[in-house]
């Protein structure tokens, strides 16, 4: 079979505009309607310089644009991009297109440190509370992780990925030994059951602030490792033997996707399948060189996800649905079929 | 001939074994070492101390007289390929990109592929004769296929010496004997080459060398005629070897198992 690609350019060509269209829908729609040429003039007034465009929108229409609507879209964009480039570095690093960014216990760890936060209260006191010391848990995860694994100076892959399920089962483990301990202060039990199953609500440009740096550096860290990743796929022996430094390869994509994957699940609670799905779709349009594939997935995991959290705030208003739900729901079916057509490929 | 590469007493501990022990080695432009051995002898690690993948407990490898010990991994990777036996990879690379990794070591990180990188991912490819194959992807490869391309990668970095581990392992007779051609014509323009192999009539009739390795150590070494004889073949590989004469007079093997070992019964009773 020849290999049937799509060019680059005709990628960006659909989902950028996809992209796009997304961020300025999903401003546009919610309970107060607001028209899309409003949308615009509010973001062209904030980012254009002063006397650049008139300003003929209400304060109420600015508020609900500029400190509403645009961060949480913004935030989901983020959480998109993070996830989706965190997903491809573990299939890289894992070299299986299966693998998702919270096999290394980040995931776990990240959520331990969220249910510590609702647990102590701690939340009351900061906004930022809560993002921090679920990054920060993340990475201690990881550090545990890595140090249980490696000996000697090496790290197999196998050891870091069993190490990492039993540390992510262990963390697992003693989060839900302090939510049933609370379990009785209904509150802090809906708080944690519902972050758990990711959202985007009431979201600030605080959270923008937060994550976005975090998925920005670790992009351009990913992309520095996208030719030594190509490498990485033909296996440790031959990338070494090309003059890849392999182990310290093998901790600059853990650590990228670990502060990739923290400050998304920072800000958004568990998002899933967001990791699994685009880069494995991403890839079979574009192929696995990571040059292209690592900015690709990236954009495209942006629009994904926007699109997701306009789903969950728009299917059933104005109840909301949990994000992680929405991207369970599209994830799952399309990782089922990935598996199916995997299968029946095996078999004949 | 002049020497390109050589091993000097290299010795590897893995956790508290010996699995190499002192060997010494040294490899010529144009000649073709082949590395005999049982299972376990130390075949792969001796290859991959040579390449500079593993770093010796003691011992040293000399890269065109300056030690290996002292120069950076693309530097190495630069003059020295290396085939590992296992090459297979679930991603869909096409063969054209597979070829052009083998430019890492020359190419800066971001820099894009050269005038030069393209000709030389360009001669491989031709070289190993897959240019038909250019735009397929390489989880869709025949064995024979995919390890024509991982030659080629390994050619594109336009090293001086080539290590191969079993190259010929999972190929059939016509494919192992095209890699084997192959490294001939290698070896004729210049390159040093040394592979690991099971396949001693290979070995005799490819190899201008023979190295026999048993438990880590280096039993003999030489020219295949001086190296593979009867008695070495039982000391090492426990079993008997008669030499025959094909009819252009070059030699070929025959194998058995020794008088004094009992047959399985199960073989005598297919044979009724």
């Amino acid at each position: 079979m020849t290999s049937d690609r799509v060019r680059p350019a005709l990628f960006y060509a659909v989902v950028i505009p996809v992209l796009f269209v997304a961020v300025v829908t999903a401003v546009v729609v919610g309970s107060t309607s607001l028209e899309w040429q409003v949308v615009l003039r509010v973001i062209a007034a904030k980012l254009l310089p002063a006397g650049w465009t008139e300003l003929q929108s209400t304060r109420a229409d600015e508020a609900i644009v500029w400190l509403i609507r645009l961060p949480r879209v913004l935030v989901a964009a983020v959480v998109g991009a993070g996830l989706a480039t965190a997903g491809v570095l573990m299939q890289g690093l894992f070299r299986n297109p299966l693998a998702e960014p919270s096999l290394t216990g980040v995931g776990p760890g990240a959520v331990l440190g969220a249910v510590a936060v609702f647990v102590s209260g701690w939340g009351a006191s900061s906004v930022l509370a809560l993002p921090l010391a679920s990054i920060a848990s993340a990475l201690l995860a990881l550090i545990l992780v890595y140090a249980i694994s490696t000996r000697g100076g090496s790290t197999p892959i196998t050891s870091l990925l069993l190490t990492g399920i039993a540390v992510g089962a262990l963390l697992t483990a003693v989060s839900s030994l302090l939510i049933s301990i609370n379990i009785v202060t209904w509150q802090v039990a809906q708080e944690i059951v519902f972050w758990m199953m990711g959202g985007l609500d009431s979201r600030t440009w605080a959270h923008v602030w937060i994550s976005a740096p975090f998925v920005l550096v670790g992009l351009a860290a990913a992309l520095t490792q996208s030719r030594t990743l190509d490498l990485l796929l033909l296996g440790e022996e031959t990338a070494l033997s090309m003059g890849v430094d392999v182990e310290a390869t093998k901790r600059l994509v853990v650590a990228t996707s670990a502060l990739l994957t923290g400050a998304s699940v920072a800000v958004a609670g568990l998002v899933g399948f967001v990791g699994l799905v685009v880069p494995h779709a991403v890839r079979l349009l574009l192929g696995p060189a990571h040059r292209t594939l690592l900015p690709a997935s990236a954009v495209a995991g942006a629009a994904f996800v926007v699109l997701c959290d306009l789903a969950a705030r728009t299917v059933r208003p104005p109840a909301e649905i949990r994000l992680g739900v929405v991207t369970a729901l599209c994830g799952a079916p399309f990782f089922l079929v990935l598996l199916v057509r995997k299968l029946r490929e095996a078999h004949a | 001939m002049s020497t390109v590469l050589t091993g000097t007493d290299l010795s590897v501990v893995r956790g508290s074994r010996l699995i190499l022990d002192s060997a010494t080695i040294a490899m010529n432009h144009g000649e073709i070492t082949a590395i005999l051995g049982p299972n376990g002898s130390g075949k792969s690690t001796l290859l991959r101390v040579l390449g500079g993948l593993w770093r010796p407990a003691r011992g040293t490898v000399t890269l065109a007289d300056q030690p290996m010990a002292h120069m950076s991994r693309p530097e190495i990777a630069r003059r020295v390929s290396f085939l590992p036996q296992e090459t297979h990879c679930e991603f869909a690379f096409t063969v054209e990109e597979v070829v052009g990794m083998g430019r890492h070591p020359h190419r800066g990180t971001f820099a894009p592929a050269s005038e030069r990188d393209h000709r030389a991912i360009d001669n491989a490819i031709v070289r190993c004769d897959i240019d038909h194959l250019r735009t397929r992807t390489i989880d869709r490869l025949s064995g024979g296929e995919r390890q024509r391309v991982a030659i080629a990668r390994c050619l594109a970095a336009e090293p001086t010496v080539l290590l191969l581990d079993e190259p010929t392992a999972y190929l059939d007779l016509e494919h192992a004997l095209s890699v084997l051609a192959l490294c001939r014509s290698l070896a004729s323009s210049g390159t040093a080459i040394a592979f690991a192999t099971h396949d001693l009539g290979a070995a005799a009739r490819y190899a201008t060398a023979v190295v026999l390795l048993h438990g880590g150590r280096i039993v003999c070494s030489g020219s295949p005629a001086e190296v593979l004889t009867p008695a070495r073949c039982r000391e090492v590989f426990s079993v008997d070897m008669h030499i025959v004469s094909t009819a252009d007079g070059r030699p070929a093997f025959v194998f058995d198992i020794p008088d004094t070992t009992p047959r399985p019964t199960l073989v005598q009773g297919a044979h009724r």
